[in-house]
């Protein structure tokens, strides 16, 4: 359809299309052309050739010398008068245009600026009728003085602000403020061994024989339960689906999940896998079982490490119940009863000697830098689309609670909590792009941001993806409430997988961007999981994307979000925040916007960004070696 | 892998209706009308407006499925053998202990 | 002669308000309902007697003998005789002529649309052939009422030989001139006809006062020369009637056919339906209505078409288009359901913006704004066919993209064309721009 001279403007350099029949001698106008928006599916349809096609901006003002039809590109046979095209800024800009894509001056040093000139000052309000109140109170100058003065009449009675001891005091408003802290203790375990009791013998855990009998009667479900030790020397073992990776780890003492101190075994995961009585993959939708050194993308946040010993359980349960909730939760908790075991024999180590490493995680507040939330979509659609929520130890399974019960609506945790195992994943369809339990331990834009010196991250939401569209807006709108009361300046919104989440992660960047809150969202796209739903607040997005050809392939946790993505998207929401606008996508997936990106941060910041590697990295079996080679 | 070919009929968008025949909480069945198949997908590459009940009828357009190269992928085909062994272990063992039972 | 049945809506406004009763003799031209707010005076067209009074209409029961005389008007000033007549717009709009004129334009210019610009009527043109003088008075005196300083007469140029014989007559007139129409859909809705002879594009709420003109349609001022030189009522109505009529498709054009009498009637005495048809439509071929035969003529009915059958299109799924130059939804559906189509999507043309009382009013007529993302959507919603009732520009823009996404095309006056043998709304072959005369004479 025909355009505003605005949009004429947005889209200057994009191809010059009539919408309508034009007539010879016309003076050419942004109402004779076609909005480029729907350009890509005009091409695909294969009703438009743009070959040789001038841009907008050359032919506005110029004149047709020939009467040409509808959805006819003006090329410089037709047109005369052509404007000069303007410089590109950039010679790669073709390349950076994708909504991957950000600014190649990074201005985080200017949003600063725009954001600590307080002024502090103090607003006096009279009231003379009757009693004679007088209310003296601070004022916030980084709100501006009418919304300030609004607040007033409501708060008469009792006027606090919550800033108020800030605003005394200017000078602590860039000061860091560690809220809480938490330590993870390692332990290094070079063996696993089983033995007549579980016990962590240096740097030897032993797992009790018989412990299986067990694991089977503490679950009606579970029919059945091998355990295999699976070592860096058997990587090249056939294995059912993987249903979870999960790190081995209890709280110190009393201390509660997210603060005091986490012990944690270094060197050896927790690996779910199952099947139903006839051999059915629970949750699962084949073509995802095979030998795991060419089904598992190393050292991704949510997967094993290279190197790393397996606790590998394969759970049988009832037939049939494969895709019913309890199946699959049966499978983890008869799984967790090991754990369970493991980590009491962690508690009861005396000996300090055994820690091979400490790490702390200290939870900053930076007052006066831009305040950041992240919203994390977590799937609840039911069965295997389920997550257990803040167990009691890192993630276990007593006392926590499943998204769904919960009905999906948005929980706030502290990023410490999610860094503590606070979620116990349950997925495990989608492999290349669902969130493993050890991904959260591990989580890179929760670590990224934490340690963000310009930036304060206030918190992590987790919102769940019911299955029903109207459940979902339900929840989204939560999610919407609960941002515009933490007044945040920024927000990122990640989901797993695709699908029917990305109905509501787009319903989230609506609820928060409406609220006049720049967003970024994190997702896996690329071909295969373009988005299905869209709307205007979805203008900054980062693919998690890392398989060659751009689908969700078998490989576990190849699609998820690393470094690299938390990387790129906190420059990308800076540039929003400071008001850049982030270039629109390309027609089509295009792997290469992603590397511009991540070229342009690492010139401005100096430090290079390392790429993780993608499947291409794997194995192929020695089978197919044989013959291909 | 396999050479990453392009689909040669992939902009011939048909309509396929179904029907929902098995709901579970983590997937729905779906007869293809006109006896062209079955369909088993995960909760969450299903668009949910209403309610799920068996019998519900369901549309969405998708192409003819092509073949991408002569070659049949040794990864696959073992994978497949021993899931497919396995399974008949199972059914086997299953069938042992309903006897002895 | 039948009962004649007088409406008492037959203008914007509000109903009339009867003034004669069951029984009661008339004469032709005897008031027998008043304006109860905006609207105008009905009279009776014939000699008779009320036969029955109803909420919404007059029913008289005709005297066989009728006379050629009539009830004259009052004296009076020129703008009060006009409101005396009871005059509406007779284009169709039927907007009261007497307050449309009471305006002071100041040395503007009074439009008179001779556009005709639904295809298949002609009685405006006849009109312009046969009472040139008569017609020139009538504009004349809009002239003078609205102290206009000219006239300018908006007619297509196909139309040659009526074109000849104004620009003979109008060569000792000062100050009238013509302005030459290409021949595409809608140059005959007011704002293009004010686009078009004055080069002001008016938005769909403004009124042509804006742009210091009246547009007055070309029969509306020949009642008001009737009106105000022969003190003439205003009961009757100019009609041509057309379509699947035994005896041929050729047009049959009436003159001063009395207001009330049935759709049966003018069908009739065009020489009857020919066979089997598909709808009878009342008006015009884009704007019109389909209507059974017992319907009255009114103050604004212009054309009576009988069509062929509908194809017949076995449910398959089908997109509306939905503009302002064609008919409204409910017609549009209409037309799918008589085609046996399943409306799966409707979309509006980019320029259709809605009025307060919920018509579409285009914002730049005949200048299309771009169909390709609509064509889209229907093929997306999964429609095989698509209905539209666009301009001809717009028309032209469909057939650039959706016959390639493999959209078939109907326009809803497809039935009509094919009755009247008139090209279908598809391509655009004319050019938009129309060469004018020398001086405008």
């Amino acid at each position: 359809m025909s355009i505003s001279a605005e949009t004429a403007k947005e889209h200057a350099k994009d191809p010059a299309v009539l919408c309508c029949r034009a007539e010879e001698g016309i003076t050419i106008q942004a109402s004779n052309l076609e909005d480029p928006a729907i350009f890509d599916d005009l091409v695909d349809s294969g009703l438009l050739d743009l070959t040789g096609a001038l841009t907008i901006e050359q032919v506005l003002g110029a004149k047709l010398t020939k009467t040409c039809d509808s959805l006819c590109p003006l090329t410089s046979d037709v047109v005369e008068g052509i404007t000069a095209p303007t410089e590109k800024k950039d010679g790669k800009q073709q390349n950076v245009a994708y909504a991957d894509g950000t600014d190649p001056i990074l201005r985080t040093g200017s949003v600063q600026k725009d954001w600590t000139s307080v002024q502090g000052g103090v607003l006096k309000i009279h009231i003379g009728e009757g009693k004679d109140i007088d209310i003296e109170l601070p004022v916030t100058a980084a709100t501006p003085a009418e919304s300030s003065v609004q607040t007033v009449p409501a708060a008469c009675g009792a006027v606090q602000t919550p800033s108020a001891d800030k605003i005394q005091d200017p000078e602590a408003e860039t000061e860091e403020k560690t809220v809480r802290s938490l330590t993870r203790k390692h332990y290094r375990i070079k063996e696993v061994k089983r033995g007549p009791e579980t016990k962590i013998d240096k740097d030897v855990l032993y797992i009790r024989e018989g412990i299986e009998a067990e694991c089977v009667a503490s679950q009606e479900l579970v029919h059945d339960l091998k355990i295999d030790i699976i070592t860096p020397e058997e990587y090249h073992t056939y294995s059912e689906t993987i249903m979870d990776v999960q790190p081995v780890a209890c709280k110190e003492g009393d201390c509660e999940l997210g603060t005091g101190v986490t012990r944690v075994l270094d060197g050896v995961v927790m690996m779910v896998t199952g099947t139903d009585d006839n051999g059915v993959q629970i949750g699962e939708f084949g073509s995802s079982e095979g030998y795991l050194d060419e089904n598992i993308m190393w050292n991704r946040p949510g997967a094993p490490d290279k190197g790393e010993i397996f606790i590998k359980t394969q759970v049988t349960i009832e037939a049939g119940m494969n895709m019913e909730r309890p199946g699959p939760l049966a499978a983890h908790a008869a799984t967790d009863y090991i754990t369970q075991e493991i980590r009491e024999a962690l508690k009861a180590l005396e000996d300090d000697s055994l820690v091979a490493d400490i790490e702390e995680f200290h939870q900053v507040r930076r007052p006066g830098k831009k305040k950041i939330v992240i919203v994390k979509e977590i799937m609840g659609q039911g069965a295997m689309h389920d997550n257990l929520i803040l167990p009691v130890e890192p993630v276990g399974v007593l006392g926590a609670k499943p998204n769904v019960d919960l009905g999906n609506v948005p929980v706030c945790v502290s990023p410490l909590e999610v860094l503590d195992g606070c979620i116990h994943a349950l997925t495990c369809i989608g492999p290349a792009s669902k969130e493993m339990s050890r991904h959260y331990w591990r989580e890179p834009l929760v670590l990224e941001a934490l340690y963000d010196k310009e930036i304060d991250l206030c918190g992590v939401i987790f919102v769940g993806s019911p299955q029903i569209n109207a459940e979902k807006f339900y929840v989204s709108k939560r999610v919407g409430m609960m941002v515009e009361m933490m007044d945040v300046d920024g927000a990122f919104i990640t989901t797993e997988g695709f699908g029917n989440n990305h109905i509501d992660f787009a319903s989230h960047h609506e609820q928060i961007g409406m609220r006049g809150i720049p967003v970024v969202g994190l997702s896996f796209c690329a071909v295969q999981g373009a988005l299905v739903v869209g709307n205007k607040y979805m203008t900054n997005m980062v693919d998690n994307n890392k398989s060659e050809s751009g689908i969700e392939n078998e490989v576990l946790a190849c699609n998820t979000l690393c470094t690299e993505d938390a990387l790129r998207a906190l420059v990308m929401l800076k540039n929003a925040m400071a008001g850049e606008e982030v270039k629109k996508p390309e027609k089509k997936w295009n792997p290469n916007v992603k590397s511009s990106n991540v070229e342009l941060i690492s010139n401005v910041t100096g430090k290079p960004v390392e790429l993780v590697k993608n499947e291409q990295s794997l194995p192929m079996s020695k089978k197919r070696k044989e013959k291909y080679d | 892998m396999t050479d990453r070919k392009e689909l040669q009929y992939g902009d011939k968008m048909i309509r396929m209706e179904g029907v929902i025949v098995e709901i579970h909480e983590g997937c729905v069945g779906i007869d293809l009308k006109g006896r062209l198949g079955f369909l088993k997908i995960p909760m969450r590459m299903l668009i949910t407006e209403y309610p799920l009940k068996v019998g519900q009828e369901v549309a969405w357009n998708m192409s003819f499925v092509e073949q991408l190269g002569p070659k049949a992928n040794e990864k696959y085909v073992s994978n497949l053998d021993t899931y497919i062994r396995h399974r008949k272990e199972m059914e086997e063992k299953n069938e042992e202990g309903g006897r002895q039972r | 002669m039948e009962n004649l049945q007088f409406l008492l809506k037959q203008h914007v406004g509000v109903p009339c308000r009867p003034v004669v009763e069951e029984g009661e003799m008339v004469e032709k031209g005897t008031l027998i309902a008043v304006p109860e707010g905006l609207g105008a005076n009905l009279f009776s067209s014939v000699y008779g007697t009320v036969k029955e009074v109803r909420e919404d209409r007059i029913i008289v029961c005709p005297d066989k003998m009728q006379k050629e005389e009539y009830v004259q008007l009052s004296e009076g000033t020129p703008l009060e005789m006009v409101k005396e007549a009871g005059i509406v717009g007779m284009g169709g709009a039927g907007f009261p002529t007497g307050i449309k004129l009471d305006v002071n334009l100041q040395g503007g210019t009074i439009l008179v649309n001779v556009a005709e610009c639904e295809p298949g009527l002609c009685h405006n043109i006849r009109q312009i052939e046969e009472q040139t003088d008569m017609t020139i008075e009538g504009a004349r005196i809009c002239k003078e009422i609205t102290k206009a300083s000219k006239v300018i007469f908006a007619i297509k140029a196909k139309n040659r030989h009526a074109v000849e014989k104004l620009r003979a007559v109008l060569q000792k007139e000062a100050d009238m001139y013509i302005h030459l129409l290409p021949d595409i859909y809608p140059m005959g809705e007011e704002r293009a006809v004010v686009r078009e002879c004055l080069g002001k594009l008016l938005d769909p709420v403004q009124l042509p006062t804006a742009a210091d003109a009246v547009v007055i349609n070309v029969e509306t001022v020949l009642r008001v020369a009737e009106a105000v030189k022969l003190r003439k009522p205003c009961f009757s109505k100019n009609i041509t009637v057309i379509g699947k009529l035994k005896g041929g498709e050729e047009p049959h054009v009436y003159m001063d056919v009395p207001v009330g009498t049935s759709v049966e009637d003018m069908i009739e005495r065009s020489g009857g339906i020919d066979g089997v048809y598909g709808e009878i439509i009342m008006g015009g071929p884009f704007t019109g209505r389909a209507v059974n035969l017992e319907e009255p003529v009114t103050k604004t009915t212009g054309g009576i078409i009988v069509t062929i059958d509908f194809p017949d299109l076995h449910g398959a799924p089908v997109g509306l288009l939905v503009c302002a130059c064609g008919g409204s939804e409910e017609r549009m559906r209409d037309i799918c359901n008589k085609m046996h189509g399943t409306v799966v999507s409707v979309a509006k043309c980019k320029q259709a913006a809605e009025m307060q009382n919920k018509a579409l009013k285009c914002e730049n007529p005949g200048n299309c704004p771009g169909q390709a993302a609509k064509c889209l959507q229907f093929k997306k919603d999964g429609a095989q066919y698509i209905i539209i009732g666009n301009c001809s520009d717009c028309s032209n823009t469909v057939m650039g993209s959706a016959p390639k996404m493999k959209l078939k095309v109907f326009h809803q006056t497809d039935h009509v064309m094919r009755t009247i043998h008139h090209p279908l709304y598809r391509r655009l072959r004319v050019s938009k721009q129309e060469e004018q005369l020398p001086g405008g004479k």
